[in-house]
């Protein structure tokens, strides 16, 4: 019964969230200095043109019930129009959302594949040079700009081989499989350092601990304990890591479509950024920010359910 | 110990790059030699020539005076203005606190360079947009990690012994408890200023940081961009030398954590 409280209590924390995020949003065109609908036309924009599309960004009212109106269109599923794409954003997003999804999920599987046998031999190594030696290249890999580890890709492996397309999504699931193998890599590539430090650190406490110890007392043998007993426990507390590691996740998603000439969400922001579609950039951040909140959430109710220690707070 | 000389090290190779490019680079950053394009190595240009006939070598030493500067204002900003809201929401009760640190989760429920990139396209491109962003939104971390240390430190003898002693807070702050808390910012500036160099060159590649032609590493990258089939070796100075930079960061926030854990 405490636990269902908490859970309603942490849903309920997302509403003035939301609010707030939204309200950051709306306000967003109004750091724009002069004349958005200005800067976004042009010179050669008539006043009747920039006056209409002043009151489509909202900005023609005072900031409150700009953002009352921007508010109340969201929650109704309207984000406005793009100026340049002559098109809902919310159509556009829709088209645009499934390539993103596609390199999110491959990213983040390929980095866990990647992350947490590394992260075993790390941690049964520990203070070995094999555990120097990942955690060297850890962080070497810290410090490579994920766009340009993309196009390293492109020149140093797709290009000679002709193994990958060097970009876009193509046709149809075998070639959009196809062309995100090396998108996902290079994005796996920029988040599995953390991650394989954080696993290392939640498993070499999870080794050291009494349940290991007293799994160990039992005869059971070291491959057992270590997968059945001490890595869950490590997942369990990297678990808030995902979330942690989300806004990395997602600048990065922006710089890897950019990269490989990907038709998904990072692209389009880019796009509006430098076309100064500032709908389409409000809209794309809202999402950005609400997927944020909702990992958040899911991640601390999940916590709450796997670890019965999470008190009602 | 070794790391942090390393990494002191590089950072100083890289300091004095950037402040002596006129006297180091053998050519201008811009200057054009259209009969000498995209050139190999040579004793003339000894990492070639880009697509406009510029050296890459030159390019590189000027690109350290944008990058490095820019990155290290984009940081020192917002760590100032995070360390002092720390404090305050660390050291004041309820009201200060809960202000500092629920404007701190909302920062922190977008994602941040997402959001950067948002506020650039508000501000119009360019380092000075970047600068203004990254201060808005990147406080928050500098905030979180010294309000939890103020939180520590507020309860020792010491302090105590400052407060019984009669000395009112703005000579406690700064004296007592800012030397206490300064380990944990510090440590993170230094990892801070390897994403923010990260960002600024992936801003710049997506045009959106440092216009062209400016000498740029990231600038650079997406210049060589169009020639990956036939001079794919283009990419690796700029990006090599991003890698060297924030190996060199990394190497002194180690060795700094490493220290202070003693």
């Amino acid at each position: 019964m405490h636990r269902f409280g908490f859970l309603v209590r942490r849903a309920l924390q997302i509403v003035p969230l939301l609010a707030v995020v939204l309200f950051v949003v709306a306000a967003l065109v109004r750091v724009v200095p002069g004349d958005p609908a200005r800067a976004l036309l042009g010179l050669g924009a008539t006043p009747a043109r920039a006056a209409r599309l002043d009151q489509e960004l909202g900005v023609d009212k005072p900031l409150l019930s700009g953002y009352v109106d921007y508010a109340s269109h969201a929650i109704q599923g309207n984000l406005g129009n793009s100026v340049k794409a002559q098109e809902p954003v919310t159509t556009l997003i829709g088209e645009r959302v499934g390539v993103t999804a596609w390199l999110l999920f491959f990213a983040l599987l390929f980095a866990l594949l990647l992350a947490l046998p590394l992260a075993i031999l790390s941690a049964r190594r520990r203070d070995r040079p094999l555990d120097h030696g990942i955690r060297g290249v850890s962080v070497l890999a810290l410090s490579i700009p994920t766009f340009w580890l993309g196009l390293m890709l492109v020149s140093y492996v797709a290009l000679p081989t002709g193994w990958f397309p060097v970009a876009g999504f193509g046709e149809g699931l075998a070639q959009h499989l196809h062309s995100i193998v090396l998108p996902a890599l290079a994005l796996a590539l920029a988040i599995a350092p953390i991650q394989i430090r954080a696993l290392r650190v939640a498993l070499i406490r999870a080794l050291n601990s009494d349940f290991v110890a007293a799994a160990r007392a039992m005869g059971l043998n070291e491959r057992r304990v270590l997968l059945r007993h001490a890595l869950p426990n490590a997942m369990v507390s990297s678990l808030t890591l995902l979330a942690a590691q989300l806004g990395a996740l997602l600048f990065g998603e922006v710089v890897v479509e950019s990269a490989f000439a990907l038709p998904g969400l990072g692209q389009a922001m880019v796009q509006a950024v430098s076309e100064r579609d500032y709908a389409v950039v409000q809209g794309i951040t809202l999402l950005a920010a609400l997927l944020v909140i909702l990992v958040n959430l899911a991640v601390d109710v999940l916590y709450a359910l796997l670890d019965p220690r999470v008190q009602v707070r | 110990m070794t790391k942090l000389r390393v990494g002191v090290g590089v950072v100083a190779i890289f300091v004095l790059v950037a402040v002596f490019a006129p006297l180091l680079a053998p050519y201008g950053p811009n200057s054009q030699n259209l009969l000498n394009r995209l050139a190999g190595p040579s004793p003339a240009h000894l990492l070639g020539t880009d697509a406009a006939g510029r050296d890459v070598l030159s390019r590189l030493f000027y690109g350290a005076r944008v990058d490095l500067p820019v990155a290290l204002i984009a940081v020192a900003i917002p760590a100032l203005l995070g360390t002092c809201l720390g404090l305050l929401a660390g050291w004041y009760g309820r009201f200060v606190q809960s202000a500092v640190m629920r404007t701190a989760d909302l920062v922190l429920a977008f994602p941040v360079y997402v959001l950067v990139l948002a506020l650039v396209a508000a501000l119009g491109p360019g380092a000075r947009s970047i600068i203004i962003a990254t201060a808005l939104v990147d406080w928050v971390i500098y905030a979180r990690l010294v309000r939890a240390e103020v939180l520590q430190v507020k309860g020792r003898d010491y302090i105590a012994a400052a407060r019984a002693g009669g000395l009112p807070a703005r000579r406690i702050l700064p004296r007592h408890i800012l030397p206490n808390v300064l380990a944990q910012p510090l440590v993170y500036m230094m990892s801070d200023v390897v994403i923010l160099i990260l960002a600024l060159s992936s801003l710049s590649f997506l045009g959106v940081g440092v216009p062209p032609p400016t000498a740029e590493w990231g600038v650079m990258i997406a210049e060589a961009e169009p020639f990956l089939r036939v001079r794919p070796w283009l990419i690796l100075p700029p990006g090599l030398t991003i890698v060297l930079a924030g190996i060199g960061f990394s190497m002194v926030g180690d060795g700094l954590a490493d220290r202070y854990r003693r």
